[in-house]
Formats: C-alpha cells, structure tokens, sequence
C-alpha cells in the first residue's frame, strides 16, 4: 500500500483506471482487485458500480457477500462507490424527483450493503434530491458527494447552488468530491495522438487547444468551437470528439479548492499521465504541488482516488504503472516540508 | 472471448439466404447502458451503408428491434456482453475480407443535450468464411 504519514490525505485507486484492463480477458473484479492489491496501489479501493458489479443496482445477498469478500480478502479499504443519476434515462424528458430519488436511493442502499462509507454522484444530482436522501445517509452512514468534473468549477451555478446547501445545512453527510480535472493547465498530449489516430485534422486540434486556453467560461466557448471548426470542415462526429478538449479538461485555478472546503468528503485523483522528465516524474498537464498545498493547508485527511484515464485516449501505457507512478508523486509531495505561501 | 475494440472479428456471418449478415459490436461506453439510450449503428461494408433503423438488434440471447431497444425500460447492454446486430441485405456478403465500419450513436444520460448524441465510429478489416 503507498501509505501516507498520519494527518495527511490517504491514497487509493478506483477500479476505473482499469477500464481497459477490464477489457482484456481474465480481469473480472476479483482479478483487478487483487492486482491492485498486489502492486500496493491502496490502501483505498473505488469503483463505478455499473462498471463493476454485474446486476448493479439490484444485487441479491450472494452477490452481495461475494463483493464484500472480494474486497476483504485483498487487504484493500472501500473508499468511495461511485453511482450514477441517469436523470436523461427517457427520450424526451428528464427524471421526475420522486424517480431520481428513488434511483439514487437503491443505490445508496447498495453501497452500504457492500460496506462503502461514501458514494460518489454527479452534479446532476442536485440540491432538491440531495436534500431528500439527507436522511438515508444518515441513517446508512454512507457520505454523499457530489463530483466536481470538468468543466465544472466552483462558481459554476449548479456547484454554486449545492455550496450553499452544504454550507446551511452544515452536515457531514453530503459534501464535494472535487476532481483533478477541474484544474488542469495544458491539454494531455495522448488527446493529440487520439485524434491522430481519429483522423481529425491537426489543425482542428490546435485551433481546440487554442480556445481552450483562452480566458473564459468553458461553456461559452462551445458555440465559437462549432462554427470555427465547421468552416475547417470538419463533420458533425469530428466536433463532437472536439468538444470533449472543453468538457474533458478544466481550469479553474487550484487554489480555488479552498473554497470546497470544509465540505469535501473525498477527492477524484484524475490524471491522464506521468512522465520522466529532467526534474523527476511530473505531469504536464496537472499542477500537482498546487492542489497538494491546498489539501494539506486545509487539513484534508481523506482519500485520493487515483482516476487515470489516458485510456480514453491512448492504450499505450499500463494503468498499473501510472497509477504508481502518480502514488509516488502525491506521497512524496505530501509528506515534503510545508511549502511557503505564494 | 470478447475482443478488446468495439467490432468484433469473431461472428462476422452471412444468415439464411436472403436475411442478409450479422456483425457483433461490444459497447465502447465503459459502464453498461440501458438499451433505451441507444440511437442506433449504421453499418457500412466497404461502400455500402445500411442505415441505423432497418438493423436488428440481440443481446444476451434477447432479440430487438431498434424501436424496442428504444421503448425498453429494463434492458441493458453490459459492458462484457456484445450485441449481435442482424443487417439486412439481399445477398449475401462475397467470402473474403471486407472493411466494416460501425458508427453507433448513444445519448449520454447524463450529457447537456447540445452534446448528444455521443458517436463511437470505429473499421476494422473482417472476413467472411463462408
């Protein structure tokens, strides 16, 4: 396990990381479970219960005492179990409120059957049902957090909303998950080679990039991409894969994660890669030591999920690895001297 | 065994005489779907497009329509199980290699609607056997 010094947030990985491990023959839970555990990539385990629990969210009690002595047995400790609100579920409309609560409530439900002290939804999941299942959480005693993705920041008026939920009710039960990707300062190059590989024209990728890191609110920038990428002549498919630069990948500034706290109940280590550079591992396109500074200033003692998902774009690099290399980089970034306040 | 890309080499087929061939496409998205997400996947074998309405869909030994796969409120395409898609034609695929192109199109349940649908386009090179 990449344990950490008491007082500092703990490390794990979710089971997505592994999404095209589990694609490969052979890696059913119990078999990405004890490899997580075997190449000491806990203590804290997570995973997306649609992606890895067959059945998902109605398991009968077999099942349900399989996963939990899965998880046993690896040694590893259940952090997060990340569930979904499908609220577009029927064409034509969302999800009433009864509907949505009921379809996160059996979920909830789930998670705590299996022994998950926390559950991860996104923002979709919004104050009106976060509210109702207050009471469930408590009485299961499994947190609900809210997933802070790209390109959500925390101005963003559905995170602005639930802030100050969190803030009146002042509860331990509901809370932020915020995610690496929120802030991120370049663009992964695997995007590049995804696109290549796409055939989308370079161009089409460089005039993304060149939007997305100009100033301004990700979502205003949608239209401005469509138009500009059209008269290059690119088709309706190629801006869609162009859109995901702008929802993939955000940048609010790190030190903004302040402002979640004191309401996170755990954190989404997305990354896409860590590389040997002059100076060490480091990862381009994340500021690590930024975020890093923010969550030890504010006492945070939670886990870290690593989430590596380059394997969206690229299946050249082991998630195994990378999940170990980013470990390596967060302890020793975590347990280095206090850095001075800029 | 399933194969690791969305099209699948293995049960690229021509069916009874007349009722066309079957290509099997293993869901990209990597958590499973409820099939009523699913806006359909033209096919297209070497320059021949067959249109994402008139196939037929069967996963996990149940068979749909896309209109059913559409209206359902229970199935599910799981993310370990590929769906058999059925494509009409009026004689069969030539025995040899062919280059099948899948373009399936998913609503995300969970994605603004200006970014729908979600489209997976992938080719692979198949061959007919018989």
């Amino acid at each position: 396990m990449t344990d950490t010094a008491p007082g500092l947030p703990q490390l794990g990985t979710t089971l997505f990381s592994l999404t095209l491990e589990q694609r490969a023959p052979g890696n059913d839970l119990a078999a990405l479970l004890r490899k997580v555990a075997t190449r000491e990539l806990g203590p804290g385990v997570e995973m997306v219960a649609f992606q890895s629990l067959r059945g998902w969210p109605r398991l009968d009690d077999a099942a349900v005492r399989k996963v939990r002595g899965l998880i046993a047995d690896s040694g590893l400790t259940p952090s997060c179990l990340a569930i979904n609100l499908d609220l577009a579920l029927q064409p034509g409309r969302l999800l009433s409120d009864d509907e949505a609560y009921e379809y996160v409530a059996v979920q909830l439900r789930g998670a705590a059957s299996l022994g998950f002290p926390a559950v991860r939804v996104g923002v979709e999941c919004g104050p009106e049902i976060m509210t109702r299942l207050l009471p469930l959480a408590e009485q299961l005693g499994v947190k609900i957090g809210v997933e802070i993705h790209a390109p959500l920041t925390i101005d963003a008026p559905p995170v602005a909303a639930l802030k100050e939920l969190f803030t009146r009710l002042d509860t331990e039960w509901l809370g932020f998950i915020p995610d690496f990707s929120a802030s991120m300062r370049a663009v992964p190059a695997a995007v590049d080679d995804a696109h290549r590989k796409a055939g989308i024209a370079p161009e089409l990728t460089a005039l993304t990039r060149q939007l997305w890191a100009q100033p301004g609110p990700t979502m205003a920038k949608f239209p401005q991409l469509e138009q500009r990428a059209a008269e290059l002549g690119a088709g309706q498919a190629e801006i869609g894969n162009l859109k995901m630069i702008f929802t993939m990948h955000g940048r609010m500034e790190p030190e903004r994660w302040a402002d979640f706290f004191p309401h996170v109940i755990h954190v989404h280590g997305k990354f896409y890669g860590v590389f040997d550079g002059p100076d060490g591992p480091s990862d381009p396109s994340i500021d690590y030591p930024a975020i890093v500074r923010v969550l030890r200033e504010q006492g945070y003692t939670g886990f870290i999920s690593s989430e590596y998902e380059a394997h969206a774009y690229t299946g050249l690099y082991s998630a195994f690895d990378q999940v170990r290399a980013q470990h390596d980089m967060l302890k020793r970034l975590l347990e280095a001297e206090p850095a001075v306040a800029r | 065994m399933l194969e690791v890309p969305m099209i699948q080499t293995r049960g690229f087929r021509n069916r009874e005489p007349g009722e066309g061939f079957e290509v099997r496409l293993r869901l990209p998205y990597y958590r499973g779907l409820w099939t009523n997400l699913i806006e359909g996947a033209a096919i297209t074998v070497d320059s021949e497009t067959f249109a994402a309405d008139g196939i037929g869909w069967s996963i996990d030994g149940v068979e749909y329509s896309l209109a059913q796969l559409r209206s359902s409120e229970t199935a599910r395409w799981p993310v370990d199980v590929p769906a058999i898609l059925r494509v009409p034609r009026s004689e069969p695929l030539p025995i040899g290699f062919h280059d099948v192109r899948a373009d399936l199109r998913l609503r995300m349940s969970y994605i603004p609607e200006e970014l729908q649908p979600t489209i997976w386009s992938e080719q692979r090179r198949l061959v007919i056997t018989r």
